[in-house]
């Protein structure tokens, strides 16, 4: 009788899992899945509206191919990731063991860190705007104190993508918030014991600290490269892409394909490159993660 | 009665499904609603047009009892983004404002109702309206809008810094030669210098003589005052950058920029004068092409001692400007098309022209007996009579088919590097003329 008790009990717990997770799952199924579905039949398809969408074949998979500029979109969104996450989750890390060493203030300062992501995205991009404005910017009269006459960051095809790199910098609190949770579940112990053994804090860090928040750091990898190839705000706002597409990313190319050029069924394709790029990225990501990654209390074997 | 453990996941899911079910469903089922017809109305206004153009709606509305108008304003910068949601979403206002720019985009696929039958039963007087705005609503000579504002560009001046450059103000009969010499003796650098000084600094001007070369291909009048032309066809589906005579066009506007630095290549980045927007409303540039939406600006701004002059001469003795127009258009996919087209003819009637956008001096009507509403002398600029004379010979922008908003995105960087010096003006029309017919060859 006692299987069957426990056989019935899990059924009445799977009804029960799936009756609560239902409300996500149909908006799952509606908002996500439909649209990527949809998505995938209109990249084959031609559609102005309010005209009805007409079938284009691999029309537009010919145009992607020769497309030079989503070629330049591309590697500005790789230039962007590759600068940004990076820096973000190493200042994340750095701040994180600044916070964790000196636990009295620990309260304040992750807080601190942590407000730019709660400010509205919109009015933060606005106020990087003047930051880098070329006359009267901070970063300019800053480099003008120091004798150099600093670029039009924003208006410079050389600067602009090296200047929103560094506006990617202001998010990372949110690393340091992840880093801090990860540093402060390393058992006291095994520093410790480290420490009796002679280790410097150099090597604590090296062989107890980095190891036991690989999960966090692979977390932070793949979460800010996804966010790095989705990013779109701060780009929309402060440069429009250009100057001479020296920022556009995919996700602003599609919105400009799709709701300033009038050009649906290319903007569904490029929507489900940007999903492939982003997929392939992440299970690489995932790959490779066994051979860094350790969990502590958990092994393969 | 008590429910039963197990009956529990049952009723949660009814209630669930009762509760999705109704907030997707329509809240007016079950016949045609008695009462007034609502009409959905777009917009896309600034504050203070907003302001005045509530207020009319609301007198127009209690004056119709058979209406009732939803006023649905869309901010400027996002407008083509929201109608073409709109419009993939089958979701368009019953009538929609929007700039005539825009509106050729949508007429050739359909989404705007043909106004012809409505127009010959109706006692509309067409020749009321100035020409150019009447033609961006017009395809295959067919109506499928009607404009009620337009703006035409004029030259805005800056008298205080005529006066201090010791120059005579310009005059209706000015030509580009005078406008330049006037602009390299207006230019000059932190340490007041003008680029004719042998200590001339082009990297810290402080105003410029002129605001802005010609650094996008939306600029056709400026090129036309050389006797040269952008356009191939009517309607502008086929560019010629390259021609030669558009080529010593660009060239000269190109080494007023980069040579006699009297002109802004970026006219409203902001990454020369440090402001974002405006020079000639900064105070950084001396002359500049403007609508007539400037001088609600200006006039804000308090004591900006200003006049306007006409688009100077061109070679061939005539003059070019282009019109920003705004008209009325209505949803191919309306419900209520008769009460639209009443909507539409009472926005369009000359009293509510007047009182909405002339007299207070937010735009100026685009039907002529009714344009000179927007002239008021108590404020400046004195020659608004300029305006006027504009909106007589005044274009619409072309190309306005659908490709024209991406061969603007895809060309403006080139036309900005052949001001800057960064690109020959012979490459950098040759690489924008190539991009542009393969991109408009889809409207063509």
């Amino acid at each position: 009788m006692k299987p069957i008790f426990r056989t019935r009990s899990r059924d009445r717990q799977a009804r029960w899992f799936l009756l609560l997770t239902l409300p996500w799952l149909i908006g799952a199924l509606f908002f996500h899945i439909l649209p990527i579905l949809a998505a995938g039949v209109l990249s084959f398809m031609d559609w102005r509206p309010p005209m009805p969408p007409t079938w284009t074949g691999m029309t537009h998979l010919n145009t992607a191919a020769t497309d030079a500029l989503l070629w330049r979109t591309l590697r500005n969104s790789a230039v962007y990731a590759a600068g940004s996450v990076p820096a973000t989750v190493i200042l994340g890390l750095i701040l994180a063991l600044l916070v964790d060493h000196r636990r009295q203030v620990s309260r304040f300062f992750p807080a601190i860190y942590f407000l730019p992501a709660a400010i509205s995205g919109v009015a933060t991009t606005l106020m990087w705007a003047w930051i880098f404005n070329p006359r009267y910017g901070l970063v300019n009269l800053a480099l003008v104190r120091v004798g150099l006459q600093g670029p039009a960051w924003l208006q410079d095809e050389r600067w602009a993508m090296p200047a929103m790199i560094l506006i990617a910098l202001w998010s990372a609190g949110s690393s340091t918030l992840v880093y801090l949770g990860a540093l402060q579940n390393i058992p006291a112990e095994l520093k410790e014991a480290a420490v009796l053994d002679g280790a410097t804090w150099l090597k604590v860090l090296q062989c107890i600290v980095w190891p036991l928040i690989s999960p966090a750091t692979l977390y932070l990898f793949v979460a800010n490269t996804i966010g790095s190839f989705q990013v779109f705000t701060p780009f929309y706002l402060l440069t429009q892409g250009g100057p001479d597409f020296s920022t556009l990313t995919l996700p602003l190319y599609i919105y400009l394909n799709a709701f300033s050029w009038g050009k649906m069924g290319y903007a569904a394709l490029l929507a489900l490159i940007l999903f492939c790029v982003v997929f392939v990225l992440t299970a690489i990501q995932f790959r490779v993660a066994g051979r860094w990654v350790f969990y502590l209390g958990y092994s393969r074997h | 009665m008590c429910i039963h453990r197990r009956q529990l996941p049952f009723f949660a899911f009814s209630l669930l499904s009762v509760m999705l079910i109704s907030s997707c469903s329509s809240p007016s089922v079950g016949g045609a609603p008695a009462g007034p017809v609502r009409l959905r109305v777009g917009v896309s206004l600034t504050p203070q047009e907003l302001a005045t153009y509530q207020v009319a709606i609301k007198t127009l509305d209690d004056q119709h009892p058979e209406w009732e108008i939803i006023l649905e304003n869309t901010p400027q910068s996002g407008i083509i983004e929201t109608i073409t949601a709109q419009l993939a979403g089958n979701d368009l206002p019953d009538v929609v404002r929007l700039q005539g720019l825009m509106a050729q985009q949508w007429i050739r696929q359909s989404a705007f109702m043909d106004l012809n039958s409505r127009i010959e039963m109706s006692a509309m007087d067409l020749h009321d309206f100035y020409p150019g705005p009447l033609e961006q609503f017009v395809w295959q000579d067919h109506y499928f809008g009607l404009p009620d504002t337009a703006a035409p560009d004029v030259v805005f001046y800056n008298k205080d810094l005529f006066d201090q450059a010791g120059l005579p103000y310009p005059t209706d009969e000015w030509t580009y030669p005078q406008m330049r010499d006037a602009a390299i003796l207006l230019t000059r650098d932190s340490s007041g210098h003008n680029p004719t000084h042998p200590a001339f600094d082009p990297g810290r001007i402080e105003v410029w003589g002129w605001n802005g070369g010609l650094t996008f291909f939306w600029q056709r009048h400026l090129v036309q005052a050389f006797g040269a032309d952008f356009c191939k066809n009517p309607d502008c589906t086929q560019m010629n950058f390259t021609d030669p005579a558009v080529l010593d066009a660009v060239d000269w506007w190109a080494s007023l920029v980069s040579q006699d630095h009297a002109a802004l290549y970026d006219p409203f980045g902001g990454s020369q004068t440090g402001i974002p927007g405006d020079p000639f409303l900064s105070g950084n540039a001396a002359m500049g092409y403007n609508g007539y939406f400037a001088v609600g600006q200006l006039n804000q701004s308090g004591n900006f001692n200003y006049d306007i002059v006409q688009p100077f001469v061109a070679l061939d003795g005539k003059r070019y400007t282009p019109l920003s127009t705004n008209g009325y258009v209505i949803s191919a996919a309306s419900e209520h098309p008769d009460e639209a087209w009443n909507l539409v003819s009472a926005l369009l009637d000359a009293e509510f022209l007047a009182t909405t956008w002339g007299k207070p001096g937010h735009s100026v009507p685009a039907r002529r007996s009714v344009a000179a509403s927007a002239v008021n002398l108590d404020h400046p600029p004195a020659n608004q009579q300029a305006i006027l004379e504009a909106m007589e010979y005044g274009v619409v922008f072309k190309p306005y088919t659908a490709s024209a908003f991406e061969v603007y995105a895809r060309t403006t960087d080139l036309f900005v590097q052949a001001m800057k010096g960064d690109l020959p003006v012979e490459e950098a029309m040759r690489q924008a003329e190539l991009a542009a017919n393969e991109i408009l060859a889809r409207d063509r």
